[in-house]
């Protein structure tokens, strides 16, 4: 090296030196946040109430007008692709109230027709749907069974009687005589002329005999051959006659059992019609009953054997009579009601779905195994949600459907074709080989609601083409609502209607009030207040345990306030460990003292549904260089784009700043010390800049203070996220250390509005013990966390001497002309091969 | 009977179930299988190659009509004794097994002789107390020709048949009385049957004058006293003809008839037509 390199680095200085030199903040410059800054809090004189039994319960929706008129829109819409996606966090009570606008919408509406599922006689692998007025399908399934049921009873005494057994045995006579007679007169024959007809293990075979015994070969052999030739003769002679009557038995029996039939279905006829009647009076009007009804009568004619068969089960030696219902052998005559409207309820149905697998949606065709083979017919067609909604609305959470395989194809499908079509998507790909039905598909008139986050409707929206097409309504619910007082009164009305639903006891207004500020809280917004009625339902009810734990009979403030003070212990315990460690200087913070290029960041981490804030040491050094800031955290991929970009964003603001005229020779690394995970957004961008700041000025900062904010290129602090829990975080950590009064947090000016901070940190500042200071640019900031005047630039385009900008300037003009000086061209000694600059 | 060896403990009769074709009526066989279970016995099967058949296969000419009667063949001795082998074999295996279910102890054996000498030899061999059972229904067979096999066979005291309608074995089994002096006998046996036929026993009165009729009712009624499992019926019109015999046994459906021969159910001269075109069970035939 050829220069002396200067004594730059200072970054963990903590002398006061160069602060002596400085031009101190004038006191109460910087005054920090007054206390009603800190929390909103709401008087309970100003609610108008004594407590929520006072007030009418409220069921609806509040605050949710854009999606209210949005679901009217779509429930009124006709068209089959009008249906709806209600977006909005979870547990906001928007399938509650969805609900409860179609349900009275639906109560309104005509019942839908009904729909079973039939044999079909001519193709049993088809089964035939039948539409019926609303509420009669059951009766229908009824009146099937009893006609069953009375033919079970009437057909066997027919069959049984005399009329019917005369008839039978005449023919059976008819037939048996003619065979045997021909028979015997064959056999008698055969004797007349010596010849035996004897039965052999297979058939029959003929011989001469002589006094009624087969005549011995040898004996026969004796004989002239004359007489052997006319005896041979006459054995083919009567074989050949023995052939025509045994081969006559075939075409005989068959016209018996043919004369047996027609006599069974003449016998029949009349008993099936007797019991059909009844059903056909009953269903007159509906054309397609008395179709199904005149081919079931045809069946039952031609299968009236079934009833005169035993089953199968039946006991040699009690006989039990099996429910016709279940007995197989009369299944075919039985109806699969798919659905039944207007029984229960009046109206059109409206239905959720908590389960929206394939096969709740679109119905299944269940199987039984018999004889170690899967078989099954038109009763086991089993109903899905769309076959129950038909004419209504289904509700449907979107998460759960698109989780289900083949669900969600198969109900774009439906409602594209408009009709409930039964398949098994297994056997369709050739998983399972077995016999299969093919129903008859069932017109669809269902106004489908889907309800999700907003991140899965934008998905849809964007990956799914036929998403937008065939869900044309965006129902869109709002996660908070302004806080105003007509609001904490409908507010109040939810916790009555809670209160009412899950019969608790009453709330007090003071009770209401806690609520209505842990609402606000929620919704990270003093001005805002949460509609997530989850969270609100839960902390109603878990308020009123401890109020009845309390053996009180309203619930009041204090029961409100250990209903949240409980919930967050019981998820706190990465709280607790992350306060532990840090007392236990296992982490490094520091909450007294300065130091020169480090400062406390604050970052919020979420556990399930409990978050908390954290504080992070930031460190930053600095060096001349050729103008780069080291973000160490993006060097080793744990710093997120956010992050960088906020880090990238400081270059931006040094640059501009400080180094207008000449070039930014600097090297700076920044990192998050001890920080083991990944690091993402901007909020620490504005700590990061004062850590620079800091370093390059070699001011120290008062390390009794944590910042939180983005910064942008012109310096203004802008607003970030989690700010109360941040606040709260920094607040618990130097309590646990003993609160000085010379601690607080840095948070922007525009984070003031969502400020909700618990009651213990508003107390607090209260009693002068911690402060919270909102700043809007990043000299305020310097100030305040320096006690050093930052400096505005004066009319010689100069920062005031001994301000913090004026420093940072001087040293970065510095490390410019230093790495000026390093960068003139080298020159090779060609006598001692030494470079000089 | 074999109902009377086994309560005087004395030499076990057996129930011998004669065979002589491939298709026997399986009513027959169950029936045999069900007398052996109902008395404790055993079966001893008889399959008989019959000797005239075997000399009607010598001839030259002998040809073999199948039983649809769509094909004929000519045979010989050894496509006899063949298609007798092969049929008995089988016949053994099913034998075997319903004899197996029933728990009733089964001997077998293959004679070569003419079927009522066979049956004659068997009996007289298994002991004096024997019933005979025949697998082939009685469809044209002669009262003649059931007292020549009870004369020819003396070691039976008993006949199992079935006619060509034959399709049960439970049911109530009906003991038709013609004389008196055996009923107690026959309510024995009735007894031991319904035990695996399951069904109720009737007592069927059968005589040809009302007077004696009702004489014969009064009887009965005496000699059950109080017994409720047991039904006494007493036919209406017609009685004493055959035919109308034959339809009040079919109407009431039983699952075993007992009768005597030589009465009206079965006479000792005609023929059976009538009975065995109504009756659907097999008939115990007692001497």
């Amino acid at each position: 090296m050829f220069f002396k390199r200067a004594p730059l680095d200072k970054s963990v200085a903590t002398t006061n030196d160069t602060v002596q030199q400085m031009t101190p903040t004038a006191a109460g410059e910087h005054a920090p946040l007054a206390v009603a800054e800190l929390r909103r809090c709401v008087d309970p004189a100003t609610l108008g109430f004594q407590s929520t039994s006072d007030l009418e319960p409220i069921t609806g929706l509040i605050g949710q007008d854009r999606a209210l008129r949005a679901i009217q829109f779509g429930a009124d819409m006709k068209s089959h692709d009008f249906n709806m996606f209600v977006l909005g966090p979870p547990a906001s009570g928007k399938s509650t109230a969805v609900r409860t606008y179609l349900t009275k919408k639906a109560v309104e509406a005509p019942a839908p027709a009904d729909w079973v599922y039939v044999n079909n006689f001519e193709n049993q692998n088809r089964p035939r749907a039948l539409k019926l007025p609303a509420g009669r399908a059951r009766r229908f399934a009824a009146q099937m069974v009893a006609a069953i049921d009375e033919l079970r009873t009437t057909l066997p005494s027919v069959f049984e009687s005399e009329e019917y057994q005369a008839r039978r045995r005449a023919i059976e006579e008819e037939f048996r005589s003619g065979q045997e007679e021909a028979f015997e007169a064959l056999n008698r024959k055969a004797q007349a002329q010596n010849i035996a007809v004897l039965r052999t293990p297979m058939g029959f075979a003929m011989a001469p005999v002589h006094e009624g015994k087969v005549v011995k070969p040898e004996v026969f052999n004796a004989l002239p051959e004359d007489m052997r030739k006319n005896v041979q003769t006459k054995i083919e002679a009567l074989q050949k006659e023995l052939e025509a009557i045994l081969e006559r038995v075939p075409k005989s029996d068959k016209q018996r059992r043919h004369r047996l039939s027609e006599l069974n279905e003449d016998i029949a006829e009349g008993a099936v019609g007797e019991a059909l009647d009844d059903v056909r009076a009953g269903f007159s009007d509906v054309p397609e009953i008395l179709q199904f009804l005149d081919a079931a009568g045809k069946d039952l004619i031609r299968h009236v054997g079934l009833f005169l068969a035993s089953t199968g089960d039946e006991s040699e030696i009690v006989k039990q009579s099996v429910d016709t219902s279940r007995d197989p052998r009369f299944r075919r005559f039985m109806v699969n009601l798919i659905v039944g409207n207007g029984e229960s309820s009046p109206g059109a149905p409206v239905l959720e779905e908590i389960n929206p697998t394939y096969g709740n949606l679109i119905g299944r065709i269940e199987h039984i195994a018999q004889m170690g083979a899967l078989v099954t017919d038109f009763l086991l067609i089993k109903p899905g949600a769309l076959h129950r909604a038909n004419g209504g609305y289904l509700l449907i959470d979107a998460r759960k459907l698109l989780l289900s395989p083949y669900a969600w194809e198969a109900l774009k499908r439906t409602i594209k074709a408009r009709e409930i079509r039964i398949e098994q998507p297994l056997e369709s790909m050739g998983m399972i080989s077995t016999q299969t039905l093919d129903p008859e598909p069932i017109p669809f008139d269902v106004k489908v609601v889907l309800f999700g986050e907003r991140e899965l409707y934008y998905m849809l929206a964007a990956y799914d083409p036929d998403f937008r097409g065939l869900f044309k309504v965006q129902a869109d619910f709002d996660d908070t609502i302004a806080r105003s007082e007509e609001n904490n009164l409908a507010y109040a009305r939810v916790i009555a209607s809670i209160t009412a639903e899950h019969k608790l006891k009453p709330f007090d207004a003071s009770g209401v009030a806690r609520v209505i500020e842990e609402g606000a809280r929620l919704a990270d917004d003093r001005e805002k207040l949460s509609i997530e009625l989850g969270h609100i339902s839960d902390l109603v009810r878990e308020a009123d345990y401890w109020s009845s734990q309390g053996g009180r009979e309203v619930t009041g403030r204090e029961d409100v306030a250990r209903a949240i003070e409980e919930g967050i212990q019981r998820a706190d315990r990465l709280r607790d460990r992350a306060q532990e460690v840090i007392g236990r200087d296992i982490v490094l913070i520091d909450t007294s003292g300065a130091k020169v290029g480090q400062i406390n960041g604050l970052s919020v981490l979420q556990v399930g549904t409990f978050s908390f804030g954290r504080p992070s040491r930031i460190t930053a050094r600095v060096r001349m260089g050729q103008g780069r800031v080291v973000d160490i955290e993006r060097e080793v991929k744990l710093g997120g784009p956010l992050h960088s970009k906020g880090v990238m964003i400081l270059w931006g603001y040094l640059a501009g700043r400080y180094a207008e005229d000449v070039p930014l020779a600097l090297a700076a690394t920044l990192v998050f010390e001890q920080s083991y995970g990944g690091v993402d957004g901007d909020s620490a961008s504005s700590t990061e800049l004062y850590a620079l700041l800091s370093a390059l000025s070699e001011v120290p900062v008062k390390q009794g203070h944590a910042v939180t904010g983005s910064v942008n290129q012109r310096g203004e602090v802008q607003a970030i996220g989690g700010v109360n829990e941040k606040i709260e975080g920094f607040y618990d950590v130097c309590k646990a250390r003993g609160l000085t009064g010379g601690q607080g947090v840095l948070i922007p000016k525009s984070n003031v509005q969502h400020l909700m901070l618990r009651e213990d940190v508003v107390e607090a500042v209260r009693e002068g013990r911690f402060a919270v200071h909102a700043v809007g640019h990043i000299d305020e900031g310097m100030e305040i966390l320096t006690g050093v005047k930052a400096g505005e630039r004066g009319e010689d385009r100069q920062f005031p001497a001994g301000s913090i900008n004026r420093l940072v300037e001087d040293k970065l003009r510095l490390f410019a002309e230093r790495a000026k000086a390093f960068g003139r061209p080298r020159i090779e000694s060609q006598e001692t091969g030494k470079i000089t600059s | 009977m074999i109902a009377h060896v086994a309560e005087a403990a004395e030499a076990r009769g057996r129930v011998v179930l004669q065979l002589r074709t491939a298709n026997p009526n399986p009513v027959a066989i169950e029936a045999a299988v069900r007398v052996a279970q109902a008395f404790q016995s055993g079966i001893e099967t008889v399959f008989v190659e019959d000797l005239q058949v075997l000399d009607l296969a010598s001839f030259p000419f002998a040809r073999e009509v199948s039983l649809t009667g769509r094909r004929s063949r000519a045979i010989s001795s050894s496509d006899i004794e063949q298609e007798f082998r092969l049929a008995f074999a089988s016949l053994r295996r099913r034998i075997e097994a319903l004899a197996r279910a029933a728990e009733v102890p089964i001997r077998q054996r293959i004679v070569r002789d003419d079927p009522i000498a066979a049956l004659a030899t068997t009996c007289a061999e298994c002991g004096p107390w024997n019933v005979v059972a025949l697998a082939e229904p009685f469809g044209t067979l002669s009262s003649e020709s059931l007292r020549h096999l009870l004369e020819a066979v003396a070691d039976a005291t008993g006949l199992v048949l079935v006619g060509p309608k034959a399709r049960r074995t439970s049911g109530p089994v009906i003991a038709a009385v013609e004389d008196l002096d055996r009923l107690p006998s026959m309510l024995r046996a009735g007894e031991r049957l319904v035990s695996v036929t399951g069904g109720p026993l009737v007592i069927l009165l059968i005589a040809d004058d009302e007077e004696r009729l009702h004489w014969m009712e009064g009887q009965a009624r005496l000699l059950l006293g109080e017994r409720t499992d047991t039904r006494i019926v007493v036919p209406g019109s017609a009685r004493g003809a055959a035919e109308a015999v034959a339809e009040t046994l079919r109407r009431l459906e039983g699952g075993f008839v007992i009768s005597q021969y030589g009465g009206l159910v079965v006479p000792a001269n005609g023929d059976l037509r009538a009975l065995a075109a109504a009756l659907e069970c097999p008939i115990f035939l007692v001497r």
